[in-house]
């Protein structure tokens, strides 16, 4: 019954596994949590000799470098020696639970001494598998010019040319919807016109004469000869009473296409303005378009990474989910927890110590890093601290609880007393010096989000004095000001989540650009304005004036209709009361004559 | 040429002198094999039990390249039987939770619903395949081979490249 050749197959088979996997398990791991951390960060990601042992259960580090991808020559951050521990027996209920996994020697903005680029290939698979940018959404709101291009010298007249107006186009396409509209009620009108008929039943009334009727058969058929024509004017009546109730209906959506012209003119102004560079500069405005854009960009990426932890721990979360449609022999997997099951990953704690750019030495610890929150009953808590020699102070604390249905974020960000010199990223020109304070807070709830921004500077100085006339002007007016202080306020959801932005600049800078730009601003608008008048006022004027001719004949034809319709239905009443009145004598003297008989009879 | 392959290496091992039990338990071990996904735990140790055990390895390879093909076609079925299995049968629902916390069980990924749905169906083929392959294989033995011998079309088929081909084979497992 057993195979001895097939036992010494298997005897073999296990020492050469075993043999292979003693020299080469940690070059093998290490290759693929390089490859997976490069396909995450964008960038080649490189671990120093890394040390995993299944029986000791650990995993352990000399180095990591993880590569920033806009500079392919810096890391965005690098560790020293890192440790790892592991609980053995959850191992082999596929479970990863991390007792404790300490960072040391964490640096950020690091040089390197190889390119960390990745190659085309490697790139095009990281956009298939980057998580974080998957449906992130624009906050809403966002002026999109670029401040460098304000005030641009641009031909007005050529430019207006290749932009193209859409609404004399509208216009004509409006004009000959209103023609077939027009010409189609023309048809029904007049296929409904009750005129031959009431002629007809003129004609018959007329041969009807009153006075002639002697009897009352006679005075009976001419009764019912009128009631019948009553019956049918009636019928008439209301046959053109639907009929005018669907003209007006048409004719009111008319009035709406009408009342419509206005905003596509108003649609191709504001296109004009947009492609002309020509922004709105009130007061509410100068913020948004100072700071709105980069933050927008941040908050946006923030948000990604926030939909990304929650997509996890719903999927970990759901006992009976959804029924997918896998790719062939994949499957799909369900998961079964109980109350005191252990999660799948559980990081218990988590020892962050190191360096930050602007050598501000960091500490930090993140705690109960874990699939699914229920099962631990705790909630993810992240606390991170650091200072510079009593000048620089960091802050951030932050929650991620999903112990309840609807999942909740906290964070609290303060950064204060930062040096600002070669910071270029928020306002629209590089900083030669100053000082800035950020305090953050943002709070999810759900899908709703509410978020607040503090950021202040002092003694700002730029690097350059600006590209153009309007950087020019701001500049000066940012170190006229002194003190900087913004306030950016997002609410929303988290996917349309919307930002209004105010700063002490607002107002001085409005006024400035104003009075250095406002002439020649207007004068860009006044051309505008005078090009768009010239290309629709025409065809603005020939459409209402169509449309309100075309409008008067039908509503007349529809009176001159009900008016006939009418004076026929006065007369048909008239001569019913006169027969009636009549028959009632004929019937009473009728009446009276039988009785004088009857009586002479006795 | 393949399909000719194919269909010596199932004569080879229908006239082969290896017992009925051993062709059967080898096909059933095999279509097992087939029809769920490979890198799973059962199947690691049904490949152990393949090498230790004196089972006829040709059918449970013929098997395996059979069922393969006939798993890809029913995936979806396997799909929806799995999910049904794992989710829609409240009773079931206190053993799965059971065995997910179980070790090693846990690593044998039971709860992907192909598996669940592709192992379900192979137990439940196992029943009928293993007699019916056995009975199978003594019927061809006493009836059908001896009658194929006699056929016209066969004496015609022995001057063929595919009896050949057969010979060959046959030459070789002797």
């Amino acid at each position: 019954m057993i195979r001895k050749k097939g036992l010494l197959f298997l005897a073999v088979l296990t020492a050469l596994i075993v043999l292979l996997s003693w020299f080469f398990t940690d070059s093998w791991l290490e290759k693929q949590l390089e490859d997976m951390g490069s396909s995450i960060a964008g960038a080649r990601v490189e671990i120093d000799q890394l040390d995993f042992s299944f029986t000791g259960v650990y995993l352990k580090w000399q180095r990591l470098q993880v590569t920033d991808a806009k500079k392919p020559m810096k890391n965005l951050f690098e560790t020293g020696p890192c440790a790892i521990d592991f609980e053995f027996w959850p191992l082999l209920s596929k479970k990863i639970v991390v007792s404790e996994f300490k960072i040391n020697g964490f640096q950020t903005n690091t040089s390197r001494d190889t390119d960390g680029s990745l190659s085309a290939s490697e790139k095009e698979a990281l956009r298939e598998n980057s998580l974080a940018r998957k449906g992130a959404s624009k906050i809403r709101g966002v002026a999109v010019i670029k401040f460098a291009e304000i005030g641009r010298q641009a031909n007005t007249d050529s430019l207006l040319k290749i932009a193209g107006l859409s609404a004399p186009a509208r216009i004509d396409s409006l004009y000959s919807r209103l023609d077939s509209l027009y010409t189609l009620w023309d048809k029904r009108s007049a296929k409904s016109n009750p005129l031959p008929t009431i002629k007809r039943i003129e004609k018959k009334i007329d041969a009807i004469d009153v006075n002639n009727l002697k009897n009352i058969t006679k005075l009976t058929k001419a009764l019912e000869q009128a009631s019948a024509a009553k019956k049918s004017i009636d019928k008439l009546n209301k046959e053109i009473q639907s009929l005018k109730k669907e003209y007006q209906t048409d004719y009111r959506s008319v009035k709406a296409d009408l009342a419509n012209v206005d905003n596509w003119i108003k649609n191709d102004y504001n296109r004009a303005l947009s492609l002309l560079k020509l922004p709105d500069f009130s007061a509410g405005n100068i913020g948004r378009m100072l700071l709105g854009a980069p933050l927008s960009d941040r908050f946006t990426e923030y948000l990604g990474y926030i939909r990304t932890i929650r997509k996890y721990a719903r999927k970990y979360k759901s006992t009976a989910p959804k029924k997918e449609h896998p790719p062939r022999l994949k499957g799909q997997d369900i998961y079964f927890y109980t109350p005191n099951a252990r999660p799948d990953f559980w990081i218990k704690k988590l020892h962050l110590s190191g360096n930050a750019a602007d050598s501000l030495k960091l500490e930090g610890l993140i705690t109960n890093f874990v699939s699914n929150q229920k099962l631990i009953g705790q909630a993810t808590q992240i606390k991170l601290s650091g200072s510079k020699k009593n000048e620089t102070s960091l802050d951030l604390e932050g929650s991620f609880n999903y112990l309840q249905d609807s999942p909740q974020e906290k964070f609290r960000f303060t950064y204060s007393g930062f040096n600002l010199n070669g910071a270029g990223t928020l306002l629209p020109g590089k900083i030669k010096s100053g000082t800035g304070n950020i305090l953050a807070l943002l709070k999810i709830n759900g899908n709703h989000l509410k978020s607040r921004i503090d950021f202040n500077a002092k003694q700002l100085r730029f690097a350059q004095n600006g590209k153009n006339e309007m950087e020019r002007l701001l500049f000066q007016s940012i170190a006229f000001a002194e003190r900087i202080t913004v306030r950016a306020d997002i609410s929303g959801t988290i996917e349309k989540p919307e930002i209004n932005i105010h700063s002490n600049l607002d107002k001085p800078l409005t006024a400035q650009i104003k009075k250095r730009f406002g002439g020649k601003l207007e004068n860009e608008r006044v051309k505008i304005n005078a090009y768009i008048e010239k290309q629709t006022a025409a065809k603005r004027k020939k459409l209402e004036e169509f449309a309100a001719k075309r409008g008067l004949k039908l509503s007349s034809v529809f009176t001159h209709y009900e008016d006939a319709l009418r004076t026929q239905a006065k007369t048909l009443d008239t001569l019913k009361k006169k027969i009636q009145k009549k028959l009632t004598k004929q019937k009473n003297k009728l009446g009276k004559d039988a009785a004088k008989k009857i009586k002479g009879l006795f | 040429m393949f399909f000719i392959k194919f269909a010596a290496k199932l004569f080879k091992i229908l006239r082969s002198g290896e017992s009925p039990n051993k062709i059967a338990a080898g096909f059933s071990l095999g279509m097992i094999l087939g029809l769920t996904p490979l890198l799973t735990v059962h199947n690691f140790i049904l490949i152990l039990l393949l090498i230790i055990l004196n089972i006829n390895l040709a059918s449970a390879l013929f098997a395996f390249a059979i069922f393969s093909g006939v798993a890809y076609l029913l995936d979806p079925l396997f799909h929806s039987l799995g999910y049904f299995l794992l989710t829609g049968i409240p009773a079931l629902h206190g053993i799965w939770t059971f065995l997910y916390g179980f070790p090693v069980v846990a690593l044998s990924a039971y709860n992907n619903t192909v598996v669940a749905g592709g192992l379900a169906i192979s137990i439940l083929l196992l029943i009928p395949v293993f007699p019916a392959m056995k009975y199978f294989v003594l019927y061809y033995r006493s009836h059908i081979d001896p009658a194929l011998q006699k056929f016209k079309i066969v004496q015609l088929v022995k001057g063929s490249k595919f009896y050949t081909a057969y010979e060959k084979i046959k030459g070789l497992g002797a």
